[in-house]
């Protein structure tokens, strides 16, 4: 993967990313607040945060929020719609979240959403979580979820792959739960759940060229006559539903932390 | 505690705290969560009751099983912490 194809991507693709009904899920979005357990003396960071969805719902829950994303196309838009909603508790750094560059124990709350799959050095970003997070605050991290038989889990990435080219890897449970293992977390809580993702609409929330739309017709055929691949969609008013589980994920920090702990290296 | 006091209790708790009302479609075996009967933060209120009203200690890997998605799944899993396996 080409990170600078993916910040152009990203930086192309922002004001559609930002309109994407997946981005600005309400429930989704109140969900994940209420998951980590944001409060009035929370200060915030939204690490990947992309236009900001879930950074300036929990703004009006919290101290104060801080996004970072790779793309400055995101956090341009980012930036706009907190003006445009008068949030003046949030602000956005443009800024590779492999470094992330904040004193250590500087958040009491870190979150990041929809986002880890796009990572190669996913270790690296969470270990700055942690190093960023205050002991006794809340890391939490919510994403899509690899399937648990092998042949659906490798038909999926090829389409994630195709579709999005952004996309590094889905994790597993597993691999979740041994970040958190790892760094000496406290794990509070798991949480399996099933969305049901618009396929057509997940095609079309990136810019796709004729020659990717007919590929991605032809995997889709593909995956439809194979009752395994097929039986993770679901036809419902003429829509076609792709069934994604997602894994929620938080933790809180008890150990004391150390400079520069693997970030960045 | 004695099984049936048990399921009662958990049952009792659901219906009350969680507001699931159990009938034909939503039945004790139904994971609560994926047909959008409960939401993730009833997920937290399962766990602080199991481990502070129920005294079931929970260990990471029983939270990494996902096993408290139903009525019949946490019986269940409290029944294995009460007899130690």
């Amino acid at each position: 993967m080409n990170t600078r194809l993916v910040i152009a991507q990203f930086d192309e693709g922002a004001e559609h990313f930002d309109s994407w009904s997946v981005t600005r899920d309400e429930k989704m979005l109140r969900g994940l607040a209420e998951f980590c357990g944001v409060t009035q003396e929370d200060e915030l960071l939204d690490v990947a945060c992309g236009t900001g969805a879930f950074a300036l719902h929990a703004a009006t829950l919290a101290r104060s929020v801080t996004g970072v994303d790779i793309s400055a196309g995101m956090i341009a838009v980012a930036r706009k719609n907190a003006s445009e909603r008068g949030l003046d508790n949030a602000r956005f750094v443009h800024r590779n979240v492999e470094n992330l560059g904040f004193e250590d124990d500087t958040f009491s709350m870190v979150v990041s959403r929809s986002a880890f799959h796009h990572m190669a050095r996913h270790r690296e970003v969470f270990a700055g979580m942690v190093r960023c997070c205050r002991p006794g605050g809340v890391v939490c991290i919510q994403d899509i979820m690899a399937y648990d038989e092998e042949k659906t889990d490798r038909f999926f990435e090829r389409m994630e792959i195709l579709v999005d080219r952004s996309h590094h890897r889905t994790y597993t449970k597993r691999d979740f739960f041994d970040l958190y293992r790892d760094s000496g977390m406290k794990l509070e809580a798991l949480f399996e759940s099933e969305s049901l993702l618009d396929f057509h609409d997940y095609v079309g929330h990136v810019a796709q060229t004729s020659e990717i739309r007919r590929e991605t017709a032809r995997l889709l055929d593909e995956g439809l006559a194979d009752p395994d691949i097929a039986s993770s969609f679901v036809e419902r008013d003429g829509r076609l539903l792709w069934k994604r589980r997602v894994c929620t994920i938080k933790g809180r920090k008890i150990v004391q932390s150390r400079k520069s702990r693997g970030e960045g290296n | 505690m004695h099984s049936d006091v048990l399921e009662q209790r958990i049952r009792t708790f659901m219906q009350e705290e969680l507001l699931v009302t159990f009938d034909d479609t939503v039945t004790a075996d139904t994971d609560l969560f994926r047909e959008g009967v409960v939401e993730s933060r009833d997920y937290l209120r399962i766990i602080k009751f199991l481990q502070e009203d129920i005294g079931a200690a929970m260990t990471d890997e029983d939270l990494f099983m996902n096993v408290l998605v139903s009525l019949s799944g946490i019986v269940d899993f409290v029944r294995k912490k009460q007899v130690g396996i």
